[in-house]
């Protein structure tokens, strides 16, 4: 069974379309220079051109919902219920190159949330009241009982053990919920009082799942698009940095040398591989775990306190970790991420400059936001929001010949991009160059099975001495940001893998 | 062998694979009931009917263009095709 996040993955949806086109139209006005008042609150007429509703009751709302995601797109706050007006008139406050994005990230679009039933076992109409009744046999709580022909679940009682979904003999038995909350790792999505979705900000830890379930697309987050063009514009310093997940994201049969090729024509400076601070961080943490380990050869007794080390390369899973096991959370890595050590490094070399990200991750929006990182991440994209800027200016990646050999990092920081990859290379770097033969090592990836893990980390019924934690599904390339299908994604990073040119980092580099 | 089969070609251009021409590309290609019935292939670009945007994405299907494509009406013009070949 594919996972709520997996079964709309790879389909290019309505949904798609609606957030690919606003994206398009957006980076178009700036790069056709007509980014005005005017010709934003344009665009949902421009998407929504016919006159009858294909998704909702008309398509009053159906622009209503584009003129949100407009908004949020260019940076803004939503602007909803009776505040909801066919005026953009605080968009000038982001027609800028600076960062204006701030939190929330994540929002729920209230009037394109078709507030779907919440988490409960149904009785579908294909019960056939059979005389055997398993259902009813296996219910510890009985809560299910005969009523007008048909079994029913009381909902009061019940306590979704879910056994009467799997012994009837008609799989009449359904568990239903909502998409964003099955997807939600942290669960963080709640109901208000009109029953419409909501986020509670003190749980959710931006990773973005909820934005790629919602089959309404509902729930959308704060791009920085137009800031980034903005900065291209009139800025001739600006860096790109490319996160490891990024080989086959612009189609299959583009080279990652046509992808840095692209974003020079598109007028960044420099392209860099994220996967370059990937490296720089195999060894800080290889130097941490190392510590760790040979603090616990030393000690003879059965310390209390398990001490392991956490990774810190996905913002996500650090502030689950963070929120959910704080007593735990101490063993997570201080580090930056990749991300940041990369622009640093960048920002070392041309300080006045500015920096992109682009990647799978709407948790690196978010962490850019906060400072010390915000000095040296500019701005963050993702690669379905760079892709829409290749359009607007009219750059085709497969017309790309030229090529440029990519050395900025080795085996190590491009495996990154997979989950496993990260323990993998710390574990790989510790044992050769510290001399532990074996390492414990465990790994998760979403943050439901990071929490699993983390329980029974203190439950004291694993002892691992590195753990890896990533939020999306198969680590960054499942990222919500993404534009290759799962498969084709891993495929083309393990190739990418292989094919590093630049050594991984030798012992004397400790 | 398929004595019949559909020849697709589907343009992958960056405008195109954005709005959706590498997915339908992806879906066909991984179709398992297709696999002996269709000579699938990528093309950099139709050209003038792409070049537009507003067509995007462009598939063709045994020389016929296909404007703003979708993975639903692709399969089905391919299906129908088939059937009536008797391949299916």
């Amino acid at each position: 069974m594919p996972r709520i996040f997996e079964k709309l993955r790879g389909f290019y949806t309505p949904v798609t379309d609606i957030r690919r086109r606003v994206f398009a139209e957006i980076a178009k006005l700036i790069v056709e220079d007509r980014a005005t008042q005017d010709e934003i609150e344009a665009i949902p007429y421009k998407i929504i051109t016919e006159d009858e509703p294909h998704y909702r009751c008309c398509v009053f709302r159906e622009r209503a919902i584009v003129r949100e995601r407009v908004r949020l797109a260019c940076g803004l706050d939503l602007k909803e219920g009776g505040e909801n007006e066919p005026k953009i008139p605080d968009i000038h406050a982001v027609l800028t190159g600076k960062k204006v994005i701030s939190e929330p990230l994540v929002n729920v679009i209230k009037i394109g949330c078709e507030r779907c039933p919440t988490d409960s076992v149904v009785v579908t109409d294909l019960c056939r009241n059979c005389m055997a009744h398993p259902c009813i046999l296996v219910c510890p709580v009985n809560a299910i009982s005969i009523i007008n022909g048909r079994s029913h679940v009381d909902t009061s009682k019940c306590i979704k053990c879910l056994r009467c979904t799997t012994v009837c003999p008609y799989e009449a038995i359904v568990r239903r919920g909502r998409p964003c909350a099955q997807a939600c790792g942290v669960d963080a999505i709640e109901s208000d009082a009109q029953g419409y979705a909501e986020i509670n900000y003190e749980k959710c830890v931006s990773c973005g799942l909820c934005i790629v379930s919602c089959p309404f697309g509902a729930i959308a987050d704060k791009s920085e698009i137009l800031q980034v063009l903005y900065e291209l514009k009139h800025q001739d310093r600006v860096h790109a940095i490319m996160a490891p997940s990024f080989v086959s994201q612009f189609g299959n049969k583009v080279s990652p040398a046509a992808v840095f090729k692209g974003l020079q024509k598109a007028g960044f400076k420099s392209v860099m591989e994220v996967a370059f601070g990937a490296d720089q961080d195999v060894l800080i943490e290889a130097g941490k775990l190392a510590k760790i380990l040979e603090k616990v050869k030393a000690s003879t007794a059965d310390q209390e306190d398990h001490e392991f080390l956490g990774t810190s390369c996905c913002p996500s899973w650090v502030m689950t970790a963070r929120k959910f096991f704080p007593d735990l959370a101490k063993h997570i890595s201080d580090s930056y991420t990749p991300m940041v050590e990369t622009a640093k490094k960048v920002k070392q070399d041309d300080p006045a400059s500015k920096v992109v990200f682009i990647g799978p991750c709407i948790a690196k929006k978010h962490e850019s936001l906060f400072q010390p990182m915000s000095d040296y991440v500019d701005h963050v994209l993702t690669y379905e929001e760079m892709a829409a800027i290749f359009v607007a200016m009219k750059i085709d990646l497969m017309e790309i010949q030229e090529s440029m050999p990519i050395t900025d990092a080795s085996r190590f920081g491009r495996g990154y991009a997979i989950a496993g990859g990260v323990c993998g290379a710390i574990a790989d770097y510790t044992k050769s160059c510290y001399g532990f033969p074996e390492i414990e090592t465990t790994r998760a990836d979403t943050l439901r099975e990071c929490r699993k893990m983390l329980a029974s980390i203190k439950a004291g019924e694993i002892k691992p001495r590195l753990v890896e934690g990533m939020a999306c599904p198969d680590g960054c390339i499942g990222g919500p940001g993404t534009l290759a299908p799962l498969k084709l994604a891993r495929a083309a990073v393990e190739k990418f893998v292989k094919d590093a040119g630049k050594k991984e980092p030798g012992c004397d580099a400790k | 062998m398929a004595s019949r089969k559909v020849r697709v070609r589907i343009c992958i251009g960056t405008n195109c694979s954005f709005h959706g021409g590498q997915l339908i590309y992806d879906k066909l290609d991984s179709e398992p009931l297709l696999q002996d019935h269709i000579d699938l292939e990528t093309v950099k670009c139709f050209d003038k009917a792409c070049k537009e945007g507003k067509n995007s994405p462009v598939v063709e299907i045994d020389g016929k263009l296909h404007a703003r494509a979708s993975i639903e009406k692709i399969s089905e013009i391919i299906f129908t095709k088939l059937k009536k070949a008797g391949e299916l």
